[in-house]
């Protein structure tokens, strides 16, 4: 790619007063030069037949007396009279180039003005394309989803069917075969829909109300009784806010964390799961917390990703959906989310809701309101 | 061919008809179904014409079964057709599809469905959903009478 010419303004006003100044000098020197060889002509034009101090006869060439003030003034006017062309035709030169300059100049900025447009443009119509090819990825995930349902669900029912049907006449080694074909089947149909839930995620509006994410908290810590029987978990939920955000989908984000925050601390007797909020930059930050497996951070940006797991299923279940979810819903509210981890040390998710929280501040403020 | 079935199964793909037919069979409900495998055909079948015209109005289904993508006729139209009909609006009809798109959900109750079902991907549960749905519509649910003009008694479609 053509590196941009840098732009010198500068040089029009330097060109110029060079061109000026080195042709008053010229000029000046001419004059001077003129006069004193002038002077010196008249002299010796007077002096011509009498011998003067001032003139002596140097050198006698072939009986030709040279007068040596005459010929140095002829050569002094003749060398100011060409270094004054010089200069002149220099000077017309750079004038006529400094005279371009600015047409050079205004060519390079139009030049730059339309690079820089042409630049925006793109980068413009690059990100439509890609929001373009986003909404497409995902219709296309979408109907990809929808069409693997059937197959799916054909290759199910069929091997239950042989199972059911013809068990007794299958050995036991193709018995165990179809077993397995049965549980892959259910496990990609598993993927398929939380594909879909997760397609559908992105194609929904978000309604966003103020919502208090204490109860929210509280509902879900409820919900996850049937998680925690038989096991010590020590719960400690701080103070949270009301934040602007669809309930909901808000919801599923604090189900998903909480679930897997007491998925990887199952080891840990008692598990404690800290819920709670900080401050980040003037930004309120919550997060959940847990004394869990942790993981090595180096692997953290394989975490949000779909069916990404940094676990084998057989010791941790799951379908490497939850996280993404998660991202994907607090992408949508304009927040972010991070996770600050340590091998067998636990795991800490982080989220911010940006935009809608901000929006909903200075709706807030406009309003006078406060909850 | 005047078949009187309960059941219209209105389906395209030779496998989910299998599997319907096998998950019925156990309750001995197979025999009560009959199958058209496109939109036309289907409506042939309820409007009594076409290879169905010795059938009678009188005798309709206790219930249809929709699948959406259908080859000729689309599964939503044929609802519409079925739906904005006098003769036929009060016979209920289930739509049973693999997608559960929300375009296709709210087009499907404004044209007056009874019943939305995504049809599992799982067999056990499929098998589960097909007996419960029919085993209401057949045994639970009270059919409006088919001899009383169901002009009458349907709500008049806005």
């Amino acid at each position: 790619m053509e590196e941009p010419k840098r732009c010198d303004v500068p040089i029009e006003a330097l060109l110029r007063f060079r061109v000026t100044g080195g042709f008053i000098v010229a000029v000046l020197l001419t004059v001077f030069l003129s006069f004193v060889s002038w002077r010196n002509a008249r002299r010796a034009g007077q002096d011509a037949h009498s011998v003067s101090h001032t003139h002596e006869v140097m050198a006698t060439i072939q009986g030709t007396s040279i007068d040596v003030l005459e010929t140095v003034g002829l050569i002094l006017t003749v060398g100011s009279w060409m270094l004054a062309f010089l200069v002149i035709i220099r000077g017309i030169g750079i004038c006529a180039r400094a005279q371009s300059q600015p047409n050079t100049l205004n060519a390079e900025l139009k030049q730059r003005v339309k690079e820089s447009t042409a630049a925006l443009q793109s980068g413009l119509e690059r990100t439509a394309e890609l929001t373009v090819t986003n909404e497409e990825l995902e219709a296309f995930t979408y109907s990809v989803s929808h069409d693997l349902r059937a197959p799916i669900r054909h290759i199910s029912g069929f091997t239950k069917i042989l199972l059911e049907q013809f068990r007794s006449s299958l050995p036991v080694e193709a018995q165990g075969h179809l077993q397995l074909i049965d549980q892959a089947a259910g496990r990609m149909g598993q993927m398929v829909d939380e594909m879909l839930k997760l397609a559908r995620l992105g194609r929904q509006a978000l309604e966003v109300k103020t919502t208090g994410l204490s109860s929210l908290v509280a509902d879900v810590v409820t919900l996850m009784a049937p998680e925690t029987e038989g096991r010590q978990v020590e719960w400690k939920v701080g103070e949270l806010p009301f934040m602007e955000c669809d309930p909901i989908l808000m919801r599923q984000v604090f189900q998903n964390l909480i679930s897997n925050a007491l998925k990887y601390s199952r080891p840990r007797s008692p598990a404690v799961i800290e819920i709670g909020q900080t401050e980040k930059e003037g930004e309120k930050v919550i997060f959940v917390k847990d004394n869990g497996v942790g993981f090595d951070m180096k692997y953290s940006d394989k975490l949000f990703g779909v069916f990404q797991r940094l676990r084998v299923a057989e010791e941790f279940e799951g379908n490497g959906i939850g996280l993404a979810t998660v991202e994907r819903i607090i992408k949508k509210h304009g927040g972010r989310v991070w996770v600050d981890a340590e091998l067998d040390r636990g795991a800490t998710f982080f989220f911010t809701l940006g935009a809608a929280e901000h929006s909903a501040k200075k709706a807030a403020a406009a309003a006078g309101a406060s909850l | 061919m005047n078949p009187i079935r309960d059941i219209l199964l209105v389906e395209d793909s030779q496998n989910d008809i299998d599997l319907a037919l096998y998950a019925l069979r156990e309750d001995r409900l197979a025999n009560s179904i009959f199958i058209v495998r496109d939109g036309k055909e289907a409506l042939d079948f309820l409007f009594c014409r076409g290879a169905f015209a010795e059938r009678s109005f009188s005798h309709p289904p206790k219930l249809v079964l929709l699948d959406l993508k259908l080859t000729k006729v689309d599964g939503l139209q044929v609802l519409k057709e079925l739906k904005n009909d006098s003769r036929t609006k009060t016979i209920p009809v289930v739509i049973m599809t693999s997608s559960n798109e929300e375009r296709d959900l709210v087009e499907g109750y404004n044209l007056g469905v009874n019943s939305f079902i995504q049809k599992p991907v799982d067999f056990d549960q499929f098998r589960t959903t097909v007996k419960t749905l029919v085993q209401y519509w057949l045994v639970v649910n009270q059919p409006p009478p088919t001899d009383s003009a169901p002009t009458m008694r349907g709500r008049p479609l806005s």
